[in-house]
């Protein structure tokens, strides 16, 4: 993230605060249509500065959201992220591989936590310790990082039909997370062969590359 | 009210026009919109436009403290929007001269 894009985002979290609670919703809704689009972070953030300015400068004359927007807000993104350069080819895989980095660096931690820290403790050192790569771990690591791409892409391309207020919408979102951790469990238990060991140090090595190139990533 | 598809061809060019005239920001703009006839036209809706004739480098943004209210995005024209606006008269011209000419020759 380079100093203007930090800036940006500074000056934009102050606006949103000044966005009125009535507004707020609708606001966060267009918002999150437009992080799902495929336009530079960048144009993301200078659009999030329009529209905060353009709300609050409503607000400050007493007019609603509607007589500034309309009423048909995805309407309105679309006509908004249709005039801004598309992404190119090389941002999107810059962006796929920032996003695998960072969630491998996160399961990669959580994993060294819950088994590798645990065995340092029981046997007291920790250039003994091994972590075992199961298949059951690298599917897994696999069925997370698929599920967490998809439940957000899922939640930035509908946010204005978002139903998870509804007793429906909250049983449905239940039953799928329910569903996930089951097969997730069952996953680990029947695949449990070891494909290699890891060196607790190595593992810990391999994490913090793994971040590290994802914040070199979100620098591009 | 003017049809929205009629609309989209000619809306880029009436901002130009607007903001040839002076540097004014997007509220300004749809109510000087207004004012001319181009009814329901909200700063929501000349927005995308704004925006892609600055990407296509016809006006230029300045972000500045408004002496009555809050920061505005102010906008300029530049040289090329300039020969895009007279571009976009030129056509206007021709298009308007063409319609004219086919609903008088109708008529008679």
């Amino acid at each position: 993230m380079g100093r203007d894009m930090k800036k940006l985002r500074k000056l934009n979290n102050e606006l949103d605060k000044k966005i009125s609670s009535e507004n707020q919703p609708v606001f966060t809704d267009m918002i999150c249509y437009i992080r799902g689009a495929s336009i530079s972070d960048y144009d993301q953030e200078l659009v999030r500065r329009d529209l905060s300015e353009m709300i609050i400068d409503a607000q400050s004359r007493g007019d609603g959201l509607d007589a500034v927007i309309g009423s048909d807000y995805k309407g309105f993104c679309d006509e908004v992220i249709g005039a801004l350069p598309p992404k190119s080819t090389k941002q999107k895989i810059i962006d796929g591989a920032d996003i695998l980095c960072t969630c491998l660096a996160i399961l990669g931690a959580i994993s060294i936590i819950s088994s590798g820290i645990v065995a340092a403790v029981k046997t007291g050192s920790i250039s003994a310790v091994s972590i075992p790569i199961s298949v059951g771990t690298v599917v897994t690591f696999a069925v997370i990082i698929i599920a967490a791409v998809a439940v957000v892409e899922y939640i930035v391309r509908h946010p204005f039909e978002a139903d998870t207020d509804s007793m429906k919408g909250r049983i449905i979102v239940g039953i799928a997370a329910g569903g996930m951790m089951a097969a997730l469990i069952l996953i680990g238990v029947i695949l449990r062969s070891t494909l290699f060991t890891v060196n607790l140090l190595t593992a810990v090595l391999v994490v913090l590359a793994l971040f590290l190139a994802h914040l070199a990533l979100d620098r591009l | 009210m003017i049809s929205s598809q009629m609309l989209k061809g000619t809306l880029e060019g009436c901002i130009l026009k607007v903001i040839s005239r002076k540097e004014t920001y997007g509220y300004e703009i749809s109510e000087s919109l207004k004012e001319y006839g181009f009814a329901d036209i909200s700063e929501g809706t000349i927005y995308p436009l704004l925006l892609r004739l600055e990407k296509n480098g016809y006006i230029r943004a300045d972000y500045r403290e408004s002496p009555v209210g809050p920061r505005r995005k102010y906008f300029s024209i530049t040289a090329a929007g300039g020969q895009e606006l007279e571009s976009f008269v030129y056509s206007w011209e021709e298009l308007k001269k063409a319609v004219d000419t086919l609903f008088e020759r109708i008529e008679e």
